[in-house]
């Protein structure tokens, strides 16, 4: 790809930066959409028309329909383009799949670029055979395979359930589905289930057939160990109460070569701080998450934000921020009339409003009260490991803060915790959590690591100009 | 662990690759990352400071964690799960 100038830069070609490239380009922007990704639609339209099942999706058909249609004269999309930083005046440095660099030089940028799991580490979670739950989803989506004929699904938030059921319904068994929380643990208000009841349907029904088929539906149950030689033999999991704390002689072990384990999600927020934009941690809304005002804008004056880098909130929430913000960009480049699409937008904003509420009920699934947390963190033993690349413990981070190292820039440096090649892509939130923990700060008063150019692992020719 | 095909998925056409010098049939559009697990190979490489004797397989799918890095026609360190698989791939997994 050569350096290229365009109106609009979208970073991230999920649901949001789909449906803002769709709106802008209809209204005469030219746009670029830079996604990582082999394909795009983000992870929820994963193997497009190719995957099987999920037709009663309304989503996931008016997200395909979406991408098929985009304004081919105006809308360009560059697949495995990654955005390894932005420079003022909207420089973006984008590495190609082919190890080619170039720059995109733009006069607004989206940034879509989505969320990824969030983990709470458990002793053995570093073996082959345990995996993320969005890696099963991919597998399945993507190449139509299950990586093994008999799963465990445990960890915490309903998606646990989503995921059990996808396996399900590709042919895999799934023993038991172990969560820490319990689907109504935290009973969702009456206004919101009254407002989204056929989500609320929707999960109720997933269990259902999850039990019809056999699995095993465990609540208030946490994985204590990961257990294997080369790879996953078998999984320990351990009874916990309200408060959760360990209930005494609740050990069950299960046998499992394969385990999907997942803690909710976090927000992709890397390239909006490299940036400058502000954010915010919320815990409601899944963590640290990008500002924005009810247009979508961001801090920076010409920075927009959409899905779910602005709330953790799924698919249906990203289409709806999408939209937002495109329309937003259009006012904003004058290319829309103050009184256009005034009914949709006022519409649009409305839904939005719906969607968050149902965001900040499936967060709170996961995210945990503080000294829940915290309890939870300190009773994990020292050879638990948090940093996979690095291969840091839980044990040398006790003994950095023991020193007196309390944030996560002295962490990285006194143990090098977060500084290998993933540049702390999986461990970031848990080291944050486990400093919280420890030094009994609260998560919002722990400072994020500072991030540099180039935001994402890059091969040293890429940088130096060739192929690699 | 070794995995399958799931029944109603539209698949490509079928490809002909070598995974540590074994032939291995797969079909375009399925990632190498998927492949690897049809055919059992979890085990894809030692960790990286080699601390520990563990090997270490994918984790997160989604090119984030870097776990999957193999070895592809002759280069170091690709992603299985961000590369689909191709007619005369060579891959050579380090998991022992």
């Amino acid at each position: 790809m050569d350096d290229r100038t365009v109106d609009v830069a979208i970073v991230g070609g999920g649901l949001a930066g789909a449906a803002a490239a769709d709106v802008l380009g209809r209204h005469g922007a030219s746009v670029l959409v830079l996604d990582d990704n082999l394909h795009p639609g983000g992870q929820y339209l994963r193997g497009g028309r190719q995957s099987g099942g999920s037709w009663s999706d309304r989503v996931r058909r008016r997200g395909l329909r979406l991408i098929e249609h985009l304004p081919q004269s105006s809308v360009e999309i560059a697949s495995r383009a990654e955005v390894l930083g932005i420079e003022a005046g909207f420089k973006l440095m984008v590495a190609r799949g082919n190890g080619e660099l170039s720059t995109v030089t733009c006069k607004r940028i989206l940034l879509a670029t989505g969320a990824r799991e969030r983990f709470i580490p458990f002793k053995g979670w570093t073996l082959p055979g345990v995996m993320a739950t969005g890696a099963f989803q991919i597998l399945i989506k993507q190449s139509g395979i299950l990586p093994a004929k008999e799963t465990l699904v445990a960890g915490a938030g309903l998606f646990l359930t989503a995921v059990a059921r996808d396996i399900q319904k590709s042919g895999g068994r799934v023993p038991a589905v172990l969560s820490e929380s319990s689907f109504f643990q935290q009973v969702p208000p009456p206004s919101l289930l009254a407002r989204q009841f056929a989500k609320f349907a929707q999960g109720g029904g997933m269990l259902g057939r999850l039990r019809l088929a056999g699995t095993a539906v465990r609540n208030g149950t946490r994985i204590l160990e990961a257990r294997g030689d080369d790879s996953l033999r078998e999984v320990v999991a351990v009874r916990v109460d309200k408060k959760g704390k360990v209930i005494p002689d609740s050990e069950t072990v299960y046998s499992a070569g394969s385990l999907a384990a997942g803690f909710g999600f976090t927000a992709n927020v890397e390239l909006a701080q490299l940036a400058g934009c502000g954010l915010a941690f919320t815990s409601q809304l899944g963590g640290w998450v990008v500002k924005v005002n009810e247009d979508l804008e961001t801090s920076v004056d010409g920075i927009h934000a959409a899905g779910e880098i602005t709330a953790i909130g799924g698919a249906a929430k990203s289409l709806t921020e999408g939209r937002l913000a495109g329309v937003g960009i259009l006012r904003r480049m004058g290319l829309l009339a103050p009184d256009e699409l005034k009914a949709e937008i006022s519409a649009l904003k409305e839904m939005r409003q719906r969607q968050m509420a149902f965001a900040r009920y499936f967060n709170s699934q996961y995210m945990f009260p503080p000294e829940y947390l915290a309890g939870w963190i300190r009773s994990l033993p020292d050879d638990v490991s948090v940093c996979r690349c690095e291969e840091v413990s839980l044990g040398a981070i006790r003994r950095a803060v023991a020193e007196g190292y309390d944030t996560p820039a002295a962490i990285k440096k006194a143990t090098r915790c977060g500084m290998g090649i993933c540049q702390g892509s999986t461990c970031k939130t848990i080291l944050l959590e486990v400093l919280s923990a420890l030094t009994g700060k609260p998560l919002s008063h722990i400072p994020l690591p500072s991030v540099r150019m180039p935001i994402k692992p890059t091969y040293l020719g890429t940088l130096a100009g060739g192929v690699p | 662990m070794s995995g399958m095909r799931i029944k109603n998925h539209h698949r490509g056409k079928r490809v002909m690759l070598t995974v540590n010098g074994r032939p291995v049939a797969a079909y375009s559009g399925e990632t190498l990352f998927a492949v690897l697990c049809t055919e059992g190979i979890v085990a894809l490489r030692p960790a990286s400071k080699k601390l520990t004797e563990a090997a270490r397989g994918g984790f997160c799918g989604m090119g984030s964690a870097q776990e999957c890095r193999v070895t592809i026609d002759g280069m170091p360190d690709r992603r299985a799960c961000m590369t689909e698989v191709r007619e005369g791939m060579e891959v050579v997994t380090d998991g022992r």
